[in-house]
């Protein structure tokens, strides 16, 4: 695309709230008084589980639903009130919605023949060549694949340049084959053309993908706003921990106890116990928590020692790029996953020892879901 | 309208007075159709309970009296016309053709529901035309053929013409009930070690009960309301309610009081039938099922 | 468990065109396929719920192709659950145990129940009704109905696909460690590649009614006979680099169009100028030049976080390469190697799409001392 001279399109939401009333109920908080900011250019994921109030704030941001109190910015300037179509907002919907009697042309330079602009039809052939399309300028979109509709519905979105592009699950239609090419296609695109740009996914793994950074949204509010890695690696409380990462994160419900030497141990049962070492995390002894360690983050051993912790062998499955053994934590009822090289062998039954990477364990308050300050002291165990 | 952020009020649910003034609307547009649609009952109700005397004069200010219902129920002499036999013709008849329909269109709205054969559209569209087609259409010749085969004026003969109107319903309503259910409900049975005809009756009958309730009810409504039938092809022994509350009417002093009397005894039945299956109208069907 | 010949058709579409098939006793075997491939119809065949147009069923060397289902010793699990809502989870369960054919006096029942309950951890769910259970619980009972019966043959259908991703990856931990499926001889169908990794003692790759490959979760990996057989399996998909072999001296290439990619296959007996398709799975691939590795050079197109990994897409000339990499410094628009053991690399015919025996085969004298770098 051609350069741009535009100013700063940041965009900014304040405490930002929408409730729906229903008669003789009580009100639903859809969203409820989130606050982000999106730098320009950059590329925020807006993930959750459907009903989290992501899609409602997608709709505020374009126009489409006023909030109940709160404000959006859009480079500095306020938009609530504002109709749709003076924000300069861009919305390519999940469905597309291409318009089935217009070619696939008409359909990119609607927007812009609207407003009476000049040079749609070089801009829409410019954007279509950008996104692979130009050989599909004249057809309808009735005989497109999905994988083609999505990129019609985003030459339509960004052929206008925007200040705000709101891409609403661009992916969730397309098969694995097309999602990935497309996936690719989006961020490099993105990255190229510098929109800022909110995409609303459920999926975890496109938000970690694309997104600069990721907004987890439950129950109308944010749980953890923060980068690919820092979601992942140091999720900000149990929704997140649980949500974000396939396979999931184990979550071993625990007790922290002091030793005599002053170290701290995370108690799984009556027989399994993480020794966490010598750390900063003073205070926490009794502390009821959940402890979070991820599949990738436990090497098994085939002979436990006194540092391992001994689980029993639930099932293994051979994965070929990996393999995926389930275990029976000793002495609980709990079950965690690891995840091993594919050709591993393991007996149903059999006892292994698990080591546990200190460095990427997680402590949570199991009362309030919250992560717990605790960092583990230097040289943990080596991978 | 930009807020300042320091001058945002906290999210508290103020009603909105839009809401209400649209929900006054609605509740008396509710109203108002309401009145038009009970009005007429009102009016049979008010009319059912006037003497001969005051059925000409008065529109609301009477004395209220049940002689018209004595005299529709045989009590005094004055009725002349056997207005409970024909109400017992109507059960015996309603509920026959019902209960023969049944019979005959389960297990055929099953067969249509879930096998391919020749010729199956075309039969079943057959069945349907039944109820397109004016009954005036048949009814000549009908009634010719009963005269020689001896069924006029017979509750058999009734129950046999009644299918015209009460098969067709049940088949179409049953045949979407059964295509709802999965196959593999029967399918899963039949692996389990079952016959087709058990899987049938301990898996897709039992499922389809709200579904005969309701279309048995509607059947029998039709059946009972039915009046060119047993206008045309009945004397005076196999007469049925709608064809008697209005004999009220013929003669020198029509007497309304008494077809509104008639009329209001003969929607007690369908009435009563309706309230005692409701639950089954409105229950899900295979909810539970399936996923979802 | 053996299908001969079994063909179906639904008037002018095939479903199954010609299907031999032998489970051996005790197998866990697993038909993988997208949808319309005719898996369920295959199970139906078996089942007894269909009828084939042509060929054999035969269970434990008996031809049961005209036996009525109920009289098959076959249990199935549909792919809805295929509870009956009206019922409890007992009862449910129960079901089969009522017929005439599998009856069992009450306490017997009960006990088998009980015991099929607990095994599958819905033991405190039998007074429930099926539409107070969560989707993994009905999942549950439909297996429980399944496994309180004896069985000759057990078939699965689906039983995972309506469960979310992570519900998904627990009970498929779950089916693998239940011994009485794993030691009963079962066909399991499934569109989902890992399940049958996972479950597979051997895999059947179905599409459009056809067989395309049988064999060991090693075999359709490592040796898939076609395009359609090494797609199917990964996440991310294989690479497919498009390009023809050409000749210089004695050696044969793997060479793109453009020219930007010439790799050494070794001596090799290829037609020059024939159009082929590298294989490349982006988890074999490695970022750096490494020795004795065939090589590429290219552009860094995108970099995607993917948890503790990082999948990188390489712009290759005219085509894109992905690998998955722990290497956390990828750069876009960074010029990098990728190196790609040269025992993995496969290669096929770019128009049928069958793999050509040239590289990626235990052959004696393999190419891999012979790959060299040309990129």
């Amino acid at each position: 695309m051609a350069e741009r001279h535009r100013p700063v399109d940041d965009l900014v939401l304040q405490r930002l709230t929408k409730t729906f009333l229903q008669r003789g109920k009580a009100p639903v908080y859809a969203v409820n008084g989130i606050d982000l900011t999106v730098g320009d250019g950059e590329l925020l994921g807006l993930l959750g589980p459907s009903g989290c109030g992501k899609s409602t704030t997608l709709r505020m941001i374009a126009g489409l639903e006023e909030p109940t109190s709160g404000d959006i910015r859009i480079g500095g300037r306020s938009v609530v009130g504002l109709p749709a179509h003076t924000r300069n907002v861009a919305v390519a919907f999940e469905n597309y919605a291409l318009f089935p009697p217009l070619t696939v042309e008409e359909n990119i330079t609607f927007g812009m023949r609207a407003r009476g602009e000049l040079n749609a039809r070089q801009r829409a052939r410019d954007v279509a060549e950008r996104l692979g399309i130009e050989h599909l300028l004249d057809r309808k979109p009735g005989g497109l694949s999905s994988g083609q509709k999505q990129r019609v519905s985003l030459a339509r979105a960004i052929v206008r340049t925007p200040s705000v592009l709101l891409l609403d699950e661009p992916l969730s239609h397309l098969d694995a084959a097309e999602r990935d090419a497309t996936r690719r296609e989006l961020k490099r695109l993105q990255r190229e053309t510098g929109f800022t740009t909110v995409l609303v996914t459920h999926d975890q793994h496109e938000a970690l993908s694309l997104a600069d950074r990721i907004a987890v949204m439950n129950d109308g509010t944010f749980q953890h706003v923060g980068t690919a890695d820092d979601v992942y690696d140091r999720p900000a409380n149990l929704f997140v921990a649980d949500f974000v990462g396939e396979p999931r994160m184990n979550l071993l419900p625990g007790r922290l106890r002091t030793e005599a030497d002053g170290s701290l141990v995370a108690a799984l049962g009556p027989n399994a116990a993480v020794a966490l070492g010598r750390t900063t995390g003073a205070g926490l002894d009794g502390q009821e928590i959940t402890l979070g360690i991820r599949p990738q983050d436990i090497r098994v051993e085939a002979r436990g020692t006194a540092r391992t912790l001994p689980a029993t062998v639930f099932a293994f499955e051979p994965l070929q790029e990996l393999g995926r053994l389930t275990l029976n934590l000793a002495g609980t009822d709990q079950r965690l996953v690891v995840e091993t090289h594919h050709d591993m062998v393991a007996v149903p039954g059999e006892t292994v020892g698990l080591q546990f990477d200190l460095a990427r364990t997680h402590l949570f308050d199991t009362a309030t879901g919250e992560r717990l300050p605790w960092e583990s002291a230097p040289a943990p165990m080596t991978r | 309208m930009g807020v300042q952020p320091d001058a945002l009020p906290t999210p508290a649910p103020a009603p909105r007075r839009g809401v209400r003034i649209g929900d006054i609307l609605l509740d008396g547009a509710t109203i108002i159709y309401f009145i038009f649609a009970l009005f007429p009952l009102v009016w049979m109700l008010l009319l059912s309970l006037k003497s001969q005397d005051q059925l000409f004069t008065t529109y609301f200010q009477f004395t209220p009296t049940l002689d018209a219902y004595r005299a529709v129920l045989g009590l005094d002499s004055s009725g002349s016309v056997p207005f409970v036999r024909f109400f017992i013709n109507s059960l015996i008849v309603s509920f026959g053709a019902v209960l023969i329909s049944l019979l005959v269109g389960v297990p055929a709205a099953y067969a249509f529901a879930r096998y391919q054969f020749k010729g199956g559209d075309s039969l079943l569209f057959t069945l349907l035309s039944f109820r397109f087609a004016p009954e005036l259409m048949v009814i000549i010749p009908i009634y010719v053929i009963y005269q020689r085969l001896g069924l006029f004026d017979s509750h058999l003969g009734l129950i046999w013409v009644y299918q015209l109107i009460t098969l067709p319903l049940i088949v179409w309503i049953l045949r979407s009930y059964f295509q709802d259910l999965t196959p593999e409900l029967e399918q899963s049975a039949l692996l389990d070690g079952y016959s087709r005809p058990q899987a049938f009756v301990k898996v897709a009958l039992p499922l389809v009960k709200p579904g005969m309730a309701a279309a048995a009810l509607l059947a029998f409504i039709f059946a009972w309301n039915s009046f060119i039938f047993p206008f045309v092809l009945t004397g005076s022994q196999a007469q049925t309610v709608t064809v008697g509350a209005l004999s009220f009417m013929g003669g020198a002093t029509p007497r309304y009081n008494l077809t509104a009397a008639a009329a209001l005894i003969a929607l007690i039945p369908p009435l009563l039938l309706a309230l005692s299956i409701q639950r089954y109208l409105v229950r899900g069907l295979t909810f539970g099922a399936v996923k979802g | 468990m053996a299908l001969r010949g079994v063909r179906k058709e639904y008037g002018k579409t095939v479903a199954l065109a010609g299907l031999d098939l032998e489970v051996a006793d005790g197998e866990f075997f697993v038909l993988l396929g997208p949808s319309g491939a005719g898996k369920t119809t295959t199970l139906k065949c078996v089942a007894g719920l269909e009828t084939p147009t042509a060929g054999r069923v035969e269970i434990g060397g008996r031809d049961v192709t005209e036996v009525e289902p109920n009289a098959r010793r076959v249990a199935m699990a549909f792919e809805n659950y295929a509870l009956y809502p009206q019922e409890t989870v007992y009862d449910n369960i129960a079901f089969p145990l009522r017929s005439k054919r599998y009856a069992q006096p009450p306490d017997v029942a009960r006990a088998l129940i009980t015991q099929v309950a607990g095994t599958l951890g819905i033991g405190h769910l039998l007074e429930r009704m099926p539409r107070e259970l969560s989707g993994g619980q009905r999942q549950r009972v439909a297996l429980a109905r399944v496994m309180v019966r004896p069985a000759d043959v057990l078939l699965l259908d689906e039983p995972l696909s309506h469960l979310d991703a992570k519900l998904r990856a627990t009970m498929r931990a779950e089916l693998k460690s239940l011994g009485e499926l794993q030691h009963t001889t079962s066909l399991y169908v499934t569109h989902d590649y890992l399940e049958a990794l996972a479950l597979g003692d051997r895999i059947a790759i179905l599409r459009d009614g056809k067989l395309v490959q049988v064999g060991s979760r090693e075999e359709l990996w490592r040796t898939p006979v076609n395009t359609f057989v090494a797609t199917a399996f990964g996440q991310p998909r294989i690479n497919l680099l498009r390009g023809v072999i050409a000749r210089e001296n004695d050696d044969t290439l793997f060479a793109t169009e453009d020219g930007v990619v010439r790799l050494s296959l070794g001596r090799r007996d290829l037609a020059p100028g024939t159009a082929v398709e590298l294989g490349l799975r982006p988890r074999d691939l490695l970022l750096g030049e490494m020795p004795g590795m065939a090589t590429l050079r290219g552009q860094v197109y995108v970099v995607e976080p993917l948890g503790r990994q990082r999948e990188v897409t390489v712009q290759i000339g005219g085509q894109r390469v992905a690998l998955v990499t722990p290497q956390e410094d990828v750069v876009p628009d960074s010029l990098v190697t990728i190196s790609a053991p040269p025992d993995r690399l496969l290669l096929f015919n770019a128009e049928t799409g069958a793999r050509m025996s040239a590289v990626g085969d235990d052959v004696p004298g393999d190419a891999t001392a012979g790959i060299a770098a040309h990129g």
